[in-house]
């Protein structure tokens, strides 16, 4: 099975979008696909194929995340957790003389555990997300999830996403996967990233997002993963995408497709449909950039 | 010499399972004796740094060679650090992956072969450091 | 006063809000604008600035003396990371990757091996242009980690009448080290069933941080603004502005260009009637 991964360190280049129309694209041809949405702070991927609460076959809540639990009848008021603790994520409670530990700071490291005399500190997974797959309207499964609001460890529930939709895909003997990274290039991306075959890199001609497009480069380099790019919206500044190109070619990325600014897009996600369903100009284009990935 | 070969399942007719970090057992066969020993990889569930870990189980069972298809770059660090070599596997079985090394016609990987295998890159992270990141 | 820019979904225009109203304040005040995307940071391009170095940002790491050291292997079974791997009768390896400068290793050390060294996580720019001080975080490529860079940065910059925070785009723990600490959230969203998505997601954040927030309609002619609307409702939260689509913003954008215009004054001055 062929994994790509679409990512464009700058949010809002159409990675979602043009993930979608691809994904139909990738299911005309038969082999069979896998969507996956690892943006799982604002997952929308599932949105665009018109996909509510119902359409999941498997829904479940994860623990994917590690905090420090305490036990307040052992506590013997030393101090300790409070002075050691690197991140900040242990207050004091001057009434009771006991530590307060605030469960967004906490990173599940243990070294508050260690230092308390009677042991009164553990470390125990918590809950931080939902996951699941469910069945599109094109056939193909699609595979997200959803940070629990305030929660960490996205990198985390990111790799059982992943894990998730690999099994479902192994069941389907599906060909290809399609993976929908989030915006940046921090831990959330990095475990979308890892395991991959080949990258692509959306982008638009501007020099924000050239210079983010740069970091998604550099970041699927530094893993090793094969890359492309697609330039998204590249006629409101023909200059500007000229200078995207070039940038492109130096660093040995081929420019797989421009794709002019196309207010179908927008009345696409209006609609909750892959562009491409609206266009046949659209159809062809991804049909032409799937051919050159798969 | 002490061989690991990354396994799909426990004995020497399991397949050879591709990547190093993430495979469900190591086949570990002592060349000269014959011994063979099969052992879970209980790095494979693991959030992140399978590779490490992977690389810490087959040190303890004391091999002095790896096979395996698929290896990222954590992983063959620390093989090479622990004196291990690595070489490239073929499809088939540990068995039939063993006669080929014997009859030195498996590549020996001088560089971790990709990316790290999926899965991999989660962290336990969370928004704190306010102590930590001083500038 | 401290002010958090954001919005959930990328693209919708938070860092053009951002730089924009940092710009029509500072014609008034005196305003530091913080880019907190340090993933990505992007303002200094947008506003054409000039970044100069500022300060490095650095995080511990162990540092470990094999001299001292008994091969006992506690660091590699105390890890939480899988930083540290330990083979019976060698010395331990440690991977700075996965580290996270806990310091438990450190901690169960029986023979004092392991002490607090420092590695650059990250870097702080600083830079002036259009009336306003820019400081831009940035993210070492390859780290894993976008708070630490943050929290540095936040704690960096310094007392202004208005400060700034240009957050990134999605609600994880850099947006929560970003948000955190600030007097107001200006949510930045756009008409469509994404935007109205993850506005419902970056205002309930807001609301356990307790942050008040307030909604920006970006784009807002170009699809139905009653769905974010509701939303807002629902939150408590006020639609400061609609800013229509327009070309001309567009283009002043791509040629790294400030952006004005009435939705922005309007935002300006309900944030200067709220200093008062």
């Amino acid at each position: 099975m062929k994994r790509i991964v679409v990512l464009s360190g700058k949010g809002g280049t159409g990675k979602t979008s043009i993930v979608a129309s691809l994904a139909l694209a990738a299911a005309a041809e038969g082999g069979g696909l896998a969507a996956v949405d690892c943006d799982v702070d604002a997952p929308n991927l599932a949105l665009l194929f018109g996909m509510g609460e119902g359409d999941f076959e498997e829904w479940k809540g994860i623990k994917a995340s590690e905090k420090a639990a305490f036990d307040s009848e052992k506590c013997v008021h030393c101090g300790k957790c409070r002075e050691i603790c690197e991140f900040s994520a242990i207050e004091w409670d001057e009434g009771r003389r006991m530590p307060g530990i605030d469960r967004f700071l906490c990173e599940g490291c243990g070294a508050c555990g260690i230092v308390c005399p009677p042991g009164a500190i553990s470390i125990e997974k918590v809950e931080n997300a939902s996951i699941g797959w469910g069945r599109s309207k094109y056939g193909f499964p699609v595979a997200t999830g959803q940070l629990k609001m305030g929660e960490s460890s996205s990198g985390n529930v990111v790799a059982e996403v992943r894990k998730m939709a690999d099994a479902v895909a192994g069941k389907e003997g599906a060909g290809h996967m399609l993976i929908d990274a989030a915006a940046g290039i921090s831990c959330p991306v990095i475990a979308s990233v890892t395991g991959t075959d080949y990258g692509l890199v959306v982008t638009e001609p501007t020099p924000p997002a050239l210079r983010d497009a740069g970091r998604a480069i550099s970041l699927l380099g530094h893993f090793g993963v094969p890359t492309g790019m697609v330039l998204n919206k590249w006629d409101l500044n023909p200059d500007f995408s000229e200078k995207v190109s070039e940038f492109a070619e130096r660093n040995g990325v081929p420019v797989l497709s421009r794709i002019p600014y196309d207010k179908t897009f927008t009345k696409a996600v209006a609609k909750l449909v892959p562009a491409a369903e609206l266009s046949s100009e659209l159809k062809g284009m991804f049909s032409g950039i799937w051919e050159k990935i798969r | 010499m002490k061989v690991a070969v990354s396994s799909a399942g426990e004995g020497k007719g399991s397949r050879l399972s591709p990547v190093f970090g993430r495979c469900p057992f190591f086949v570990i066969v002592d060349t000269e004796s014959g011994e063979e020993k099969s052992v879970k990889n209980t790095a494979a569930g693991q959030m992140g740094g399978a590779g490490m870990t992977a690389g810490q189980l087959v040190g303890n069972e004391g091999a002095n060679a790896v096979v395996t298809m698929a290896m990222g770059p954590r992983a063959f660090a620390v093989l090479g650090q622990l004196g291990i070599e690595v070489y490239e596997g073929k499809e088939g079985t540990v068995e039939e992956n063993l006669e080929l090394l014997n009859k030195k016609m498996l590549r020996k990987m001088d560089e971790a072969s990709g990316p790290l295998a999926p899965g991999a890159g989660g962290r336990p992270m969370g928004p704190g450091k306010q102590r930590g990141g001083r500038a | 006063m401290r002010i958090a820019v954001t919005g959930g979904k990328g693209g919708t225009g938070k860092s053009t809000v951002a730089t924009a109203l940092a710009v029509e304040l500072g014609k008034r005040h005196e305003v530091v604008l913080a880019d907190a995307d340090v993933e990505c940071p992007d303002d200094h391009l947008i506003l054409s600035i000039e970044r100069k170095g500022f300060a490095d940002v650095k995080l511990p790491l162990p540092a470990f003396d094999f001299e001292k050291c008994i091969k006992c292997g506690k660091c590699a079974s105390t890890c939480r990371y899988n930083a540290i791997v330990q083979v019976k009768g060698k010395y331990p390896i440690f991977d700075p990757g996965l580290c996270n400068g806990c310091g438990a290793c450190m901690l169960v050390c029986p023979a004092g091996a392991i002490s607090r060294g420092q590695r650059k996580v990250g870097e702080i720019f600083r830079g002036e242009g259009h009336g306003i001080s820019l400081f831009s975080g940035e993210m070492e490529v390859g780290y894993e980690e976008a708070s630490p860079v943050v929290n540095a940065l936040k704690e960096k910059i310094p007392k202004s009448e208005f400060e700034i925070i240009d957050t990134a785009a999605g609600t994880h723990c850099n947006v929560i080290s970003a948000l955190r600490g600030c007097d107001y959230a200006v949510a930045v969203t756009e008409p469509t069933p994404f935007g109205a998505h993850d506005l419902e997601l970056i205002l309930r954040l807001a609301a356990v941080l307790g942050v008040p927030a307030g909604v920006v309609v970006n784009r807002s002619d170009l699809g139905e603004t009653g769905e974010v609307n509701k939303i807002a409702e629902k939150h408590g939260a006020e639609v400061i502005a609609e800013i229509p689509y327009s070309k001309e913003m567009l283009e002043s954008y791509s040629r790294g260009e400030p952006v004005a215009g009435k939705g922005i004054l309007g935002i300006a001055e309900m944030l200067e009637a709220m200093l008062k």
